[in-house]
């Protein structure tokens, strides 16, 4: 038996080899990569007009055609690579773009890529993308965001630790600016959240923001706001039922983060005395308390400790800042500072909005089993109802260098 | 087996833990979140308790029929058409099993790694690999695991230690909060996580100490089960109870969010593919060498290796039988159910059962006893 | 410069053509004589030296021997002058004289250290072109075989491709008594056995097989004697021919014998339990069984201390993986999956390939291709420029051929830390085996990228765990029930733990240090320890 199957087994090798050279399927050299960086959805909106106007532009010609105004198309996606050929000093030559953005319109995200990649030399890669953006209107277009959603999380290249922007206004401007700061877009992004030192941005990923969305409905995305030639990032867009509900601004954001336990540093700003006296804190920690009454009202308690030192006062010689009194009192308006901007963020999302964004029901769900029963199927209205008390301790430790 | 090389203890372990964490290892966080939410891992924990169990069961059945395997004690004691019965139900369950786990491995490869290469392709070349080794003895087997066994085990949990501050314990609890009677319906799918032990039935002659099976089958199971309820503890604490019954493999996805900033490597996922290649195919070979010792005993071979490659083909063809993976976990399921449990659970206790009603079988071995140097 | 050799003209090889030895000695020396002309007609370096002896030059006496394989001093001093001048001056009893001229000559006069008696001519030719003399005296029907052997040698010289930092500087050389000689200078046991046979059917050469009675495992050493008794073939040049006739897998890449220039590593391995086999004519000592993990072993790291050994023996691990996988590994990177580096050196990867006319693998395979010429060529020609072109060759044709925007300065970096990596290891016949196992996992990655180096990976870790070397497993410390012997694997644990012999080669005499050697008392028994022999010997090491 065993010389026809040795036959037998080279004959296989053979064919093996042969698959082996002629195969290599998905190859695609690292040059011939399309690298982006940074990806950007809006809504589209279908004129008629223009399609008209579009189809009559195209009569005459015979070069290559751009993708029709027509109905099928409700998204504008675009993309951003950089120019790598600048990397390799000598010996090429390269267009001195630091940056190629591309733009097209689609009836979804993978479509549009795949118009896309009609137009570019090199296979579209998304392993390395840092930053998803949406623009407004389609945060605002409730089944358009949910479809797109879920082609971002389907995406098996497209990362869960990526960053996630809502864009004031269209996306696509954020990609096609010219900066001043750093020309590869998408690592200037990057390297804006890498800083995270104000808490006026909401530092979630793509993955969180995902999970949370999926579990209530609603989240907090940071937003981008696009300049002449920089982006700001800084507030965010609330969403609720999947769909843009409102944008808070800044000290909101940050006040907002602050519920969440999150955005460890910053600056707040009391006023002691007519002097706008700057904490910058360096710790938060949070502990929440639920308790129900026997009347079903549901009682949230949130409380903050805070710590930070002290890094501005006056030049003058009367007062010092280290004395324990002084301290004392700036700890009292501090914390009264910082109650008010959490109550009043909390009134606004709880209240006004009815967004549960800080997994106040998932608080429950985890450490109080018996309240969640009762509450957990008609949550969205019992959550309004919720009466919250919020408490801020702080803690000033340092006072600079001087006295 | 021909007359060759018994393994140690610590090769049958190396085998077993080798052999179980295969395909299921990627699933098993959703799974068990779907059969008792936050406390899918306490599923394991008792899972792997009674899987315990019977392997223990199974290795008495080991010391009191010396030297043969279920092969030839099945027929002994449930009379010999039963027993031949039974050894070829075995034998097709192993195959199936096999044909899974290359389509399995060949779906998740093309959806990772290897976008536009055939899926034939892919499950031909893991299928031809796991041939050379099947065509050897066990012992080789043994000490491949003993080599890679380390190296799985230790890596993955190493890279994961970098995601413990992503990791939200809170998303396990509330704890025990599961009603008992879907804690018990989840019993049957997470046993079929810890598909493979069976094995024991087939491999415990070889061993140089049949004696030290229990031992040796006690510490692997539990590694095992170590293994899977830290995946599921970390898989859970990182995606919470919702977002983990969306994601199909969630163990992969959580690799894919780690990072090891500054490193080299920087996405970690690459490795952890690399190390789940080897696994796969680790489980891949040892079930088909499983059912190539059966057929061997079967029609009485001194050597299995001709066998090998027309099983290959008849792999291949079983394998590419799904049309899409919707199908396949399907198939899957129904697999585990109506053959995992029965010849996984079931049968062992059956025979152990017929040999106490029948009291065959001694520390000494009986009169039907074969030896495994017959025929070499 | 000579040295006295011997060989005990034991058993031969039973081979059919040469089965028994059939030309018996004639009385006549003339007729023997004229035996030993005809057999070496037209071998001019035989030299017949025809003389008489005795006071009145009754007894007819001839010397033969082969110009250049004798120690002519020792001819002339010993055999000749003593023969023919000082028999004369002896006061001897005329009586005594005209009995047995033979055994007297053998006796007494003959001064020589090794004399031998031979009946059969046909051996006795055997002897004579190894290196005897020859004496016949004319009337006796029997040879006395003189051993005068000494020829040009090249001596003690340092070993060319083992050297060491620390460490004897002694190499074998081409004679197997020298060889044996440096052997029994460092184990002076009268347990090491020292077992001499000719193998070649026409080269007859003497192969000497180096074992301690007490610690081998006999099993191994019957399989040995076993395989080299099997071999038939013309000549045994080197010790390469019989290594490939013994090796357990011939299609294997890896070696399954060891072999080295060093005498200190083969006395280390004798008293492992192993055998080592040395051959006349070449340095090279064949050292059996093996297991991986020996072949990433040198001498020097048992002369140093524990940390900085163990500390290069990792290295030399990783090197050894980096020279065998990194290729294969980059062409899996940069062709399919980019995604798994950093973003950063993912772009200035792309951006140093742009413009780079091949795909990744290819121009793999040619810059390792045009490394393996080079290092070829650097052997062959002549001392410092054979080493000159090896390193300026590589830098300037790969920076050339950067410039040129044939490769990205990447590959060249690659392909450098890959030969850098492959020189660190130790033995060179698995530098070879790796050589070639890059090319295939090149092969591979270019198909199928990372899941095809793990395949490659894969056929050849299986392909380890099936290979033995004479019945030990070929990956035996890191596998199987010995664990202590890993200490000796990646690491090298401290002189003072490794007081078990390695079981898996042995399982005899296991204890080799006892407690308290290291502070000179010599320990007490401390009974069973480990295997199941546990009698050590009394005294440890001076």
């Amino acid at each position: 038996m065993k010389g026809p199957l040795k036959k037998a087994v080279s004959y296989v090798l053979a064919a093996a080899l042969v698959f082996c050279a002629t195969g290599c399927w998905d190859r695609v050299e690292i040059n011939n990569r399309y690298f982006v960086l940074a990806l950007a959805v809006d809504k589209f909106e279908y004129s008629e007009a223009e399609e008209k106007k579009q189809e009559e532009e195209q009569q005459g010609q015979n070069g290559v055609q751009q993708p029709a105004e027509s109905r099928r198309n409700r998204l504008v996606v675009s993309i951003v690579a950089p120019n790598v050929g600048l990397l390799k000093s000598e010996g090429t030559i390269v267009t001195e773009e630091m940056k190629f953005p591309l733009s097209t319109v689609g009836p979804n995200t993978q479509e549009a890529i795949t118009q896309l990649d009609t137009r570019l030399n090199g296979r579209i890669f998304f392993g390395h993308v840092k930053a998803v953006l949406i623009g407004e209107r389609l945060l605002k277009d409730r089944k358009l965001f949910m479809e797109t959603m879920d082609e971002l999380e389907r995406d098996h290249q497209i990362g869960r630790n990526i960053d996630f922007l809502a864009v004031k206004g269209e996306a696509k401007d954020a990609l096609f600016i010219k900066p001043l700061v750093e020309p590869i877009i998408g690592t200037y992004l990057e390297q804006i959240f890498q800083q995270r030192r104000t808490g006026r941005f909401h530092g979630r990923k793509l993955g969180e923001i995902i999970t949370t969305i999926h579990e209530t409905g609603g989240a907090l995305i940071p937003r981008l706001t696009v300049g002449e030639n920089e982006l700001k990032v800084a507030g965010a867009c609330v969403i609720k039922n999947h769909k843009h509900r409102a944008w808070l601004g800044e000290l909101e954001t940050r006040a907002a983060q602050w519920i969440d336990g999150m955005a460890e540093e910053g600056t707040v700003s009391v006023e002691m005395q007519g002097i706008w006296v700057p904490f910058e804190m360096t710790g938060l920690e949070r502990s929440m308390e639920v308790t129900k009454d026997d009347d079903g009202n549901i009682y949230l308690d949130i409380s903050l400790t805070v710590e930070g030192e002290i890094a501005g006062y006056i030049y003058q010689i009367h007062r010092e800042v280290m004395d324990e009194k002084f301290i004392k009192e700036a700890q009292t308006a501090i914390g009264r500072e910082m109650t008010a901007e959490c109550t009043g963020v909390m009134d606004k999302v709880k209240n006004e909005f009815g967004v549960d964004i800080w997994g106040i029901g998932a608080h429950i769900r985890k450490f109080h089993p018996e309240i969640w029963r009762d509450v957990k199927d008609n949550w969205e209205e019992v959550f309004p109802d919720i009466e919250v008390n919020i408490s801020v301790l702080v803690n000033v430790r340092r006072i600079g260098i001087i006295k | 087996m021909n007359s060759q090389e018994k393994i140690t203890s610590n090769q049958l372990m190396a085998i077993m833990i080798s052999l179980l964490i295969g395909i299921g290892i990627l699933t098993l966080p959703r799974t068990v979140t779907e059969e008792a939410g936050p406390d899918g891992w306490l599923l394991v924990l008792v899972g792997g308790i009674i899987v315990i169990i019977i392997s223990v069961v199974i290795s008495r059945l080991g010391i009191m029929f010396p030297n043969q395997t279920v092969v030839e004690y099945g027929s002994t004691l449930l009379s010999k058409p039963l027993g031949i019965l039974f050894s070829l139900g075995f034998f097709v369950y192993f195959v199936l099993f096999c044909a899974f786990e290359a389509r399995v491995f060949s779906e998740i490869t093309k959806q990772f790694l290897l976008d536009r290469t055939p899926t034939e392709v892919i499950v031909a070349t893991i299928l031809l690999t796991s041939a050379y080794l099947v065509r050897k003895d066990l012992a080789t087997i043994g000490r491949m695991g003993e080599m890679i066994v380390p190296v799985f085990i230790i890596v993955p949990f190493l890279f994961l230690s970098a995601a413990i501050p992503d990791m939200d314990l809170t998303n396990l609890l509330p704890f025990m909060g599961t009603s008992p009677v879907r804690f018990l319906a989840g019993l049957g799918t997470i046993v079929t996580s810890y598909l493979g032990f069976e094995t024991l039935l087939l491999f415990q002659p070889a061993m140089n100490r049949p004696q030290d099976a229990a031992k040796a089958m006690s510490v692997a199971l539990g590694v095992v089960m170590v293994s899977y309820i830290l995946t599921v503890i970390a898989s859970v604490s990182i995606f919470g109870v919702y977002e983990i019954q969306r994601l199909i493999w969630p163990t992969f996805t959580m690799f894919r969010t780690i990072k090891i900033p500054g490193a080299f490597l920087e996405n970690v996922h690459g490795v952890i593919m690399a190390i789940w290649v080897v696994t796969v195919y680790m489980t891949l070979s040892i079930f088909f060498f499983a059912a190539v010792t059966i057929m061997g005993r079967l029609v009485k071979v001194r050597d299995h290796a001709f066998m090998v490659l027309p099983l290959t083909f008849i792999i291949y063809f079983l394998a590419m039988v799904p049309d899409n993976i919707a199908v396949l976990y399907e198939y899957l399921d129904m697999f585990s159910i109506y053959l995992g449990v029965p010849f996984g659970l079931i049968f062992p206790l059956v025979i152990y059962a017929a040999a106490i009603i029948r009291k065959m079988g001694t520390e000494r071995g009986n009169k039907d006893e074969r030896s495994l140097e017959e025929g070499s | 410069m000579g040295f006295l050799g011997r060989t005990m003209n034991k058993k031969d090889n039973k081979k059919p053509e040469q089965d028994q030895p059939r030309d018996r000695a004639f009385s006549s020396l003339d007729k023997n004589l004229g035996y030993f002309k005809d057999k070496l007609k037209d071998c001019d370096d035989v030299v017949y030296r025809e003389f008489r002896v005795g006071s009145k030059q009754q007894y007819g006496f001839a010397l033969i021997f082969v110009d250049g394989l004798i120690d002519r001093n020792m001819i002339n001093e010993e055999v000749l002058k003593s023969l023919m001048l000082d028999i004369r001056r002896a006061n001897m009893n005329p009586g005594v004289f005209s009995r047995n001229i033979f055994t007297l000559a053998f006796n007494g006069a003959v001064t020589t250290g090794e004399v031998e008696e031979e009946e059969y001519l046909d051996k006795a030719i055997v002897s004579l072109l190894a290196g005897d003399s020859l004496l016949l005296i004319d009337g006796y029907k029997k040879v006395i075989v003189i051993g005068s052997k000494g020829w040009p040698n090249r001596g003690v010289q340092e070993p060319q491709t083992e050297a060491v930092i620390r460490g004897s500087r002694d190499g074998f050389s081409e004679t197997l008594r020298i060889n044996t000689a440096l052997l029994r200078r460092r184990l002076r046991d009268p347990e090491l056995k020292i077992k001499q046979i000719r193998l070649g059917v026409r080269s007859k050469t003497d192969v000497a097989i180096a074992y301690m009675d007490n610690i081998v495992d006999k099993k191994v050493l019957d399989e040995v004697e076993k395989r080299l008794r099997s071999i038939n073939m013309d000549g045994i040049l080197e010790s390469g021919y019989i290594e490939q006739f013994i090796e357990d897998s011939w299609y294997s890449p890896f070696p399954q014998v060891q072999n080295t220039e060093r005498p200190d590593r083969v006395a280390a391995a004798i008293l492992e339990g192993r055998v080592a086999i040395i051959t006349d004519n070449t340095p090279f000592v064949l050292l059996v069984p093996v297991t991986i993990n020996m072949l990433f072993q040198s001498a020097e790291d048992y002369y140093e201390r524990w940390f900085i050994a163990s500390f290069i023996r990792i290295m030399r691990y990783v090197s050894a993986f980096i020279s065998l996988t990194l290729p294969a590994i980059y062409i899996a990177i940069t062709s399919y999956h980019p995604g798994l580096i950093p973003t950063d050196l993912a772009l200035y990867i792309a951006g140093t390939r742009t413009g780079v006319p091949f795909p990744a693998f290819i121009e793999a395979v040619i810059m390792e291709m045009t490394l393996e010429l080079l290092r070829e060529a650097g052997i062959r020609l002549p001392g410092p420029i054979g080493q000159t072109i090896g390193i300026v060759g590589g830098l300037v044709i790969g920076q050339a051929a950067v410039q040129a925007g044939l490769v990205s300065p990447i590959m060249v970096i690659v392909v450098a830390v890959t030969a850098i990596s492959s020189f660190a290891l130790s033995s060179y016949s698995i530098g070879i085996s790796f050589r070639f196992l890059r090319f295939f996992l090149i092969a591979l990655s270019a198909a199928f990228g990372l899941f095809g180096v793990m395949l490659g990976l894969l056929i050849m870790l299986v392909h380890l765990c099936s290979l033995k070397s004479f019945g030990i497993p070929y990956l035996a410390p890191l596998v199987g029930n010995a664990y202590y012997e890993m200490g000796d694997s990646f690491i090298r644990v401290p002189l003072i733990a490794m007081h078990r012999r390695p079981k898996t080669l042995s399982g005899r005499n296991m204890i080799r240090i006892r407690p308290g050697g290291k502070n000179g008392q010599s320990g007490s028994e401390t009974g069973n320890i480990g295997g199941k022999d546990g009698r050590g010997y009394e005294k440890t090491g001076e």
